[in-house]
Protein backbone atom coordinates (compact mmCIF):
# COMPACT_ATOMS: atom_id res chain seq x y z
CA UNK A 1 0.00 0.00 0.00
CA UNK A 2 3.07 2.46 1.02
CA UNK A 3 4.53 2.71 -2.07
CA UNK A 4 1.25 4.71 -4.10
CA UNK A 5 1.54 7.15 -1.07
CA UNK A 6 4.53 9.91 -3.08
CA UNK A 7 2.25 9.55 -5.55
CA UNK A 8 -1.15 10.43 -3.78
CA UNK A 9 1.11 13.68 -2.06
CA UNK A 10 2.06 14.43 -5.47
CA UNK A 11 -1.52 14.76 -6.65
CA UNK A 12 -2.91 16.48 -3.66
CA UNK A 13 -0.04 19.28 -3.98
CA UNK A 14 -1.07 19.73 -7.86
CA UNK A 15 -4.77 19.93 -7.23
CA UNK A 16 -4.19 22.58 -3.91
CA UNK A 17 -2.06 24.87 -6.40
CA UNK A 18 -4.33 24.59 -9.36
CA UNK A 19 -7.48 25.22 -6.73
CA UNK A 20 -5.58 28.09 -5.44
CA UNK A 21 -5.81 29.41 -9.44
CA UNK A 22 -9.87 28.91 -10.04
CA UNK A 23 -11.07 32.25 -10.72
CA UNK A 24 -14.19 33.08 -9.13
CA UNK A 25 -13.51 31.41 -5.90
CA UNK A 26 -12.30 32.45 -3.01
CA UNK A 27 -8.80 30.11 -3.04
CA UNK A 28 -9.52 28.89 0.46
CA UNK A 29 -12.79 27.48 -0.21
CA UNK A 30 -11.81 25.68 -3.36
CA UNK A 31 -8.45 24.08 -1.23
CA UNK A 32 -10.93 23.01 1.54
CA UNK A 33 -12.88 20.83 -1.70
CA UNK A 34 -9.77 19.31 -2.31
CA UNK A 35 -8.94 18.41 1.00
CA UNK A 36 -13.02 16.96 1.73
CA UNK A 37 -12.00 14.97 -1.55
CA UNK A 38 -8.86 13.52 -0.46
CA UNK A 39 -9.97 12.79 3.68
CA UNK A 40 -13.12 10.93 1.77
CA UNK A 41 -10.79 8.31 0.15
CA UNK A 42 -8.57 8.19 3.00
CA UNK A 43 -9.57 4.64 4.58
CA UNK A 44 -8.96 2.86 0.85
CA UNK A 45 -6.66 -0.03 1.45
CA UNK A 46 -6.60 -1.96 -1.94
CA UNK A 47 -4.13 -1.41 -4.48
CA UNK A 48 -6.92 -1.63 -6.77
CA UNK A 49 -8.71 1.14 -5.20
CA UNK A 50 -6.10 3.31 -4.93
CA UNK A 51 -5.23 3.61 -8.33
CA UNK A 52 -9.04 4.27 -9.61
CA UNK A 53 -9.25 7.47 -7.03
CA UNK A 54 -5.28 8.63 -8.41
CA UNK A 55 -6.85 8.38 -12.18
CA UNK A 56 -10.20 10.34 -10.85
CA UNK A 57 -7.69 12.41 -9.22
CA UNK A 58 -5.62 13.18 -12.39
CA UNK A 59 -8.98 13.64 -14.55
CA UNK A 60 -10.15 16.24 -12.32
CA UNK A 61 -6.84 18.04 -12.34
CA UNK A 62 -6.72 18.18 -15.84
CA UNK A 63 -10.27 19.87 -15.81
CA UNK A 64 -9.04 22.53 -13.65
CA UNK A 65 -6.47 23.64 -15.37
CA UNK A 66 -8.36 23.76 -18.87
CA UNK A 67 -10.96 25.67 -16.96
CA UNK A 68 -8.02 28.05 -15.76
CA UNK A 69 -6.37 28.54 -19.03
CA UNK A 70 -9.70 28.70 -20.72
CA UNK A 71 -11.12 31.43 -18.35
CA UNK A 72 -7.58 33.36 -18.97
CA UNK A 73 -8.04 32.99 -22.78
CA UNK A 74 -11.07 34.69 -22.91
CA UNK A 75 -10.84 37.00 -20.87
CA UNK A 76 -7.55 38.57 -22.50
CA UNK A 77 -9.66 38.03 -25.76
CA UNK A 78 -12.71 40.02 -24.50
CA UNK A 79 -10.05 42.85 -23.69
CA UNK A 80 -7.80 42.77 -26.92
CA UNK A 81 -9.64 41.40 -29.37
CA UNK A 82 -12.27 44.44 -30.99
CA UNK A 83 -13.53 41.93 -33.49
CA UNK A 84 -15.77 39.82 -31.94
CA UNK A 85 -16.08 36.82 -34.59
CA UNK A 86 -12.51 36.36 -35.22
CA UNK B 1 20.36 29.12 -30.79
CA UNK B 2 19.86 30.97 -27.55
CA UNK B 3 16.76 32.92 -27.38
CA UNK B 4 15.62 35.87 -24.45
CA UNK B 5 12.88 35.92 -22.91
CA UNK B 6 11.17 38.59 -20.97
CA UNK B 7 8.17 38.50 -18.18
CA UNK B 8 6.90 41.08 -16.60
CA UNK B 9 5.42 40.74 -13.13
CA UNK B 10 1.95 42.60 -13.47
CA UNK B 11 -1.30 42.47 -11.44
CA UNK B 12 -3.28 38.87 -11.91
CA UNK B 13 -6.18 39.39 -14.49
CA UNK B 14 -8.17 37.99 -12.44
CA UNK B 15 -7.85 40.66 -9.70
CA UNK B 16 -10.23 43.70 -9.80
CA UNK B 17 -8.09 46.87 -10.08
CA UNK B 18 -9.15 49.79 -7.74
CA UNK B 19 -7.54 53.35 -7.79
CA UNK B 20 -5.95 54.69 -5.26
CA UNK B 21 -7.96 57.88 -3.48
CA UNK B 22 -5.76 60.15 -4.45
CA UNK B 23 -5.30 59.15 -8.44
CA UNK B 24 -1.92 58.52 -8.56
CA UNK B 25 -2.32 55.38 -9.47
CA UNK B 26 -3.87 51.67 -9.18
CA UNK B 27 -3.56 49.37 -5.52
CA UNK B 28 -0.95 47.17 -5.60
CA UNK B 29 -0.59 46.21 -1.87
CA UNK B 30 -1.86 43.01 -1.13
CA UNK B 31 -2.75 42.24 -4.43
CA UNK B 32 -2.26 38.99 -6.53
CA UNK B 33 0.34 39.21 -8.71
CA UNK B 34 1.43 36.94 -11.86
CA UNK B 35 3.57 36.53 -15.04
CA UNK B 36 1.92 38.32 -17.80
CA UNK B 37 -0.53 36.76 -19.81
CA UNK B 38 1.55 37.85 -23.11
CA UNK B 39 4.80 36.79 -21.45
CA UNK B 40 3.45 33.81 -20.57
CA UNK B 41 2.84 32.80 -24.34
CA UNK B 42 6.33 34.36 -25.16
CA UNK B 43 8.00 31.96 -22.80
CA UNK B 44 5.73 28.72 -24.15
CA UNK B 45 6.77 29.68 -27.86
CA UNK B 46 10.60 30.00 -26.69
CA UNK B 47 10.07 26.37 -24.90
CA UNK B 48 8.19 24.68 -27.76
CA UNK B 49 11.56 25.99 -30.03
CA UNK B 50 13.19 24.57 -27.51
CA UNK B 51 11.43 20.94 -27.56
CA UNK B 52 11.64 21.21 -31.46
CA UNK B 53 15.24 21.20 -30.92
CA UNK B 54 15.61 24.71 -32.64
CA UNK B 55 16.42 26.37 -29.23
CA UNK B 56 19.36 25.05 -26.99
CA UNK B 57 18.65 27.61 -24.35
CA UNK B 58 16.16 29.70 -23.25
CA UNK B 59 16.92 32.75 -20.75
CA UNK B 60 14.17 34.49 -19.24
CA UNK B 61 15.03 38.00 -17.86
CA UNK B 62 12.19 40.38 -15.54
CA UNK B 63 13.06 43.89 -14.71
CA UNK B 64 10.99 45.07 -11.33
CA UNK B 65 11.07 44.81 -7.82
CA UNK B 66 12.81 41.92 -5.43
CA UNK B 67 9.25 40.07 -5.33
CA UNK B 68 9.79 39.32 -9.16
CA UNK B 69 11.85 36.44 -8.17
CA UNK B 70 8.54 34.53 -7.51
CA UNK B 71 8.00 35.02 -11.51
CA UNK B 72 11.43 34.46 -12.64
CA UNK B 73 10.88 30.99 -10.50
CA UNK B 74 7.74 29.96 -12.42
CA UNK B 75 9.64 30.36 -15.72
CA UNK B 76 11.88 28.70 -15.00
CA UNK B 77 9.68 25.91 -13.54
CA UNK B 78 7.70 26.04 -16.91
CA UNK B 79 10.78 25.24 -19.12
CA UNK B 80 13.54 28.34 -18.77
CA UNK B 81 17.26 26.97 -18.48
CA UNK B 82 18.91 30.02 -16.47
CA UNK B 83 17.03 33.77 -15.57
CA UNK B 84 18.58 37.31 -15.11
CA UNK B 85 16.95 39.75 -12.50
CA UNK B 86 17.17 43.41 -13.18
CA UNK B 87 16.35 44.16 -9.34
CA UNK B 88 14.78 48.06 -8.99
CA UNK B 89 13.19 49.52 -5.62
CA UNK B 90 9.45 48.81 -4.47
CA UNK B 91 7.23 51.83 -5.97
CA UNK B 92 9.37 52.50 -9.02
CA UNK B 93 7.96 52.73 -12.55
CA UNK B 94 10.29 51.93 -15.37
CA UNK B 95 9.00 53.38 -19.26
CA UNK B 96 8.91 51.33 -21.97
CA UNK B 97 11.72 53.04 -23.44
CA UNK B 98 14.06 52.48 -20.15
CA UNK B 99 12.84 48.88 -20.28
CA UNK B 100 13.92 48.67 -23.49
CA UNK B 101 17.65 49.93 -23.14
CA UNK B 102 17.68 47.40 -20.34
CA UNK B 103 17.25 44.92 -22.53
CA UNK B 104 19.63 45.97 -24.86
CA UNK B 105 21.90 45.78 -21.94
CA UNK B 106 21.19 41.97 -21.29
CA UNK B 107 21.20 41.08 -25.19
CA UNK B 108 24.46 43.22 -25.77
CA UNK B 109 25.73 40.28 -22.91
CA UNK B 110 23.73 37.09 -24.18
CA UNK B 111 24.30 37.09 -27.91
CA UNK B 112 20.88 35.82 -28.25
CA UNK B 113 19.04 34.82 -31.49
CA UNK B 114 16.16 35.75 -30.67
CA UNK B 115 14.30 38.24 -28.09
CA UNK B 116 10.16 37.17 -27.67
CA UNK B 117 8.39 39.14 -25.60
CA UNK B 118 4.89 39.20 -24.78
CA UNK B 119 2.91 41.98 -27.18
CA UNK B 120 2.33 44.01 -24.39
CA UNK B 121 2.24 43.74 -21.02
CA UNK B 122 -1.45 43.91 -18.82
CA UNK B 123 -0.92 46.49 -16.69
CA UNK B 124 0.13 49.81 -18.75
CA UNK B 125 -1.04 48.33 -21.96
CA UNK B 126 2.09 50.45 -23.59
CA UNK B 127 2.61 48.40 -25.68
CA UNK B 128 6.29 49.51 -27.25
CA UNK B 129 9.07 47.82 -25.64
CA UNK B 130 9.29 45.20 -28.21
CA UNK B 131 9.31 47.94 -31.15
CA UNK B 132 11.66 50.23 -29.59
CA UNK B 133 14.31 47.57 -28.50
CA UNK B 134 14.11 46.21 -31.96
CA UNK B 135 15.52 49.76 -32.95
CA UNK B 136 17.97 50.53 -30.03
CA UNK B 137 19.61 46.73 -31.67
CA UNK B 138 18.69 47.50 -34.97
CA UNK B 139 17.24 44.60 -35.91
CA UNK B 140 14.79 43.56 -37.60
CA UNK B 141 10.93 42.83 -35.77
CA UNK B 142 7.70 41.02 -36.44
CA UNK B 143 5.00 41.80 -33.79
CA UNK B 144 1.68 40.46 -32.89
CA UNK B 145 3.12 37.55 -33.76
CA UNK B 146 0.28 34.28 -34.08
CA UNK B 147 3.06 31.46 -35.84
CA UNK B 148 6.84 31.01 -35.81
CA UNK B 149 8.70 29.09 -37.97
CA UNK B 150 12.13 29.24 -37.92
CA UNK B 151 14.35 27.88 -41.37
CA UNK B 152 16.30 24.89 -41.08
CA UNK B 153 19.77 27.28 -40.94
CA UNK B 154 18.43 29.28 -38.19
CA UNK B 155 19.61 32.78 -40.20
CA UNK B 156 15.34 33.56 -40.89
CA UNK B 157 12.03 33.34 -39.70
CA UNK B 158 8.66 32.97 -40.72
CA UNK B 159 6.28 34.74 -38.58
CA UNK B 160 2.29 35.10 -39.33
CA UNK B 161 1.28 38.17 -37.80
CA UNK B 162 -2.05 39.60 -36.88
CA UNK B 163 -2.83 42.59 -38.42
CA UNK B 164 -6.77 44.26 -38.87
CA UNK B 165 -8.80 42.20 -40.86
CA UNK B 166 -6.28 39.03 -41.54
CA UNK B 167 -3.26 37.65 -41.17
CA UNK B 168 0.47 38.98 -42.69
CA UNK B 169 3.30 36.62 -43.29
CA UNK B 170 7.16 37.93 -42.24
CA UNK B 171 10.59 36.24 -43.69
CA UNK B 172 12.92 37.93 -41.12
CA UNK B 173 16.93 38.12 -40.66
CA UNK B 174 17.52 36.46 -37.47
CA UNK B 175 18.63 37.87 -34.78
CA UNK B 176 14.97 39.83 -34.83
CA UNK B 177 12.70 40.32 -31.74
CA UNK B 178 9.45 38.67 -31.97
CA UNK B 179 6.64 40.10 -30.00
CA UNK B 180 3.72 37.31 -29.18
CA UNK B 181 -0.13 37.40 -29.35
CA UNK B 182 -2.85 35.60 -28.04
CA UNK B 183 -3.27 32.81 -30.41
CA UNK B 184 0.11 31.72 -30.89
CA UNK B 185 -0.04 28.36 -28.58
CA UNK B 186 -1.44 27.43 -24.86
CA UNK B 187 0.68 28.02 -22.09
CA UNK B 188 1.54 24.97 -20.10
CA UNK B 189 1.57 24.56 -16.12
CA UNK B 190 4.66 23.73 -14.21
CA UNK B 191 3.99 20.38 -12.47
CA UNK B 192 5.23 19.66 -9.18
CA UNK B 193 9.19 17.99 -10.18
CA UNK B 194 9.72 20.92 -12.52
CA UNK B 195 8.71 23.32 -9.76
CA UNK B 196 10.93 21.67 -7.53
CA UNK B 197 13.33 21.69 -10.11
CA UNK B 198 13.50 25.50 -10.58
CA UNK B 199 14.77 26.24 -7.03
CA UNK B 200 17.77 24.85 -8.48
CA UNK B 201 18.23 26.69 -12.17
CA UNK B 202 20.82 29.82 -11.56
CA UNK B 203 19.18 32.95 -11.14
CA UNK B 204 21.68 35.83 -11.65
CA UNK B 205 20.75 39.36 -9.81
CA UNK B 206 21.81 42.77 -11.03
CA UNK B 207 20.54 46.02 -9.97
CA UNK B 208 18.96 48.55 -12.57
CA UNK B 209 21.01 51.49 -11.02
CA UNK B 210 24.08 49.96 -11.62
CA UNK B 211 24.06 48.96 -15.35
CA UNK B 212 24.54 51.88 -16.31
CA UNK B 213 21.52 53.07 -18.48
CA UNK B 214 19.65 56.37 -18.13
CA UNK B 215 16.05 55.00 -16.67
CA UNK B 216 15.16 58.48 -15.79
CA UNK B 217 11.16 58.64 -16.50
CA UNK B 218 10.15 60.96 -19.14
CA UNK B 219 6.95 60.78 -18.95
CA UNK B 220 4.37 62.32 -15.78
CA UNK B 221 1.18 60.56 -14.57
CA UNK B 222 -1.31 63.21 -14.04
CA UNK B 223 -3.92 61.67 -12.92
CA UNK B 224 -5.72 57.71 -13.12
CA UNK B 225 -9.30 57.03 -13.01
CA UNK B 226 -11.66 54.42 -13.40
CA UNK B 227 -13.66 53.82 -16.55
CA UNK B 228 -17.13 55.44 -16.34
CA UNK B 229 -19.74 53.78 -14.88
CA UNK B 230 -22.60 52.43 -17.13
CA UNK B 231 -25.82 53.83 -16.27
CA UNK B 232 -28.56 51.06 -15.65
CA UNK B 233 -31.61 50.83 -17.81
CA UNK B 234 -35.09 51.89 -17.11
CA UNK B 235 -38.77 50.21 -17.06
CA UNK B 236 -41.34 52.16 -19.29
CA UNK B 237 -45.38 51.49 -18.16
CA UNK B 238 -46.55 52.15 -21.56
CA UNK B 239 -46.38 52.77 -25.30
CA UNK B 240 -46.99 56.46 -24.57
CA UNK B 241 -44.15 56.79 -22.37
CA UNK B 242 -41.85 55.11 -24.56
CA UNK B 243 -42.78 57.23 -27.22
CA UNK B 244 -42.59 60.88 -24.88
CA UNK B 245 -38.78 59.24 -23.95
CA UNK B 246 -37.66 58.29 -27.16
CA UNK B 247 -38.69 62.03 -28.27
CA UNK B 248 -37.76 63.90 -25.65
CA UNK B 249 -34.79 62.49 -23.72
CA UNK B 250 -33.62 60.29 -26.77
CA UNK B 251 -33.98 62.71 -29.38
CA UNK B 252 -34.37 60.37 -31.63
CA UNK B 253 -37.68 60.57 -33.47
Amino acid sequence: MNHTRPAVIDLYKRLLFAASQIPGNPSHLSKEKVRIAFRKNSHLESHEQIKTALSRGEFVLKEIEALISLHKYRAMKDRYTDDKDF
Amino acid sequence: MRILVGVKRVIDYAVSIRVKPDFSGVVKDNVKMSMNPFDEIALEAGVKLKEAGVATEIVSVSIGPEKSVDILRTALAKGSDRAIHIQHDENVEVEPLAVAKLLKKVVEKEQPQMVLLGKQAIDDDACQTPQILSSLLKWQQATFASKIDVSEDKSTAEVTREVDGGLETLKIKLPAVVSCDLRLNEPRFANLKAIMAAKKKPLEVLKMGEMGVDTENRIKVLKVTEPQKRQGGGKVADVNELYDKLKNEAKLL
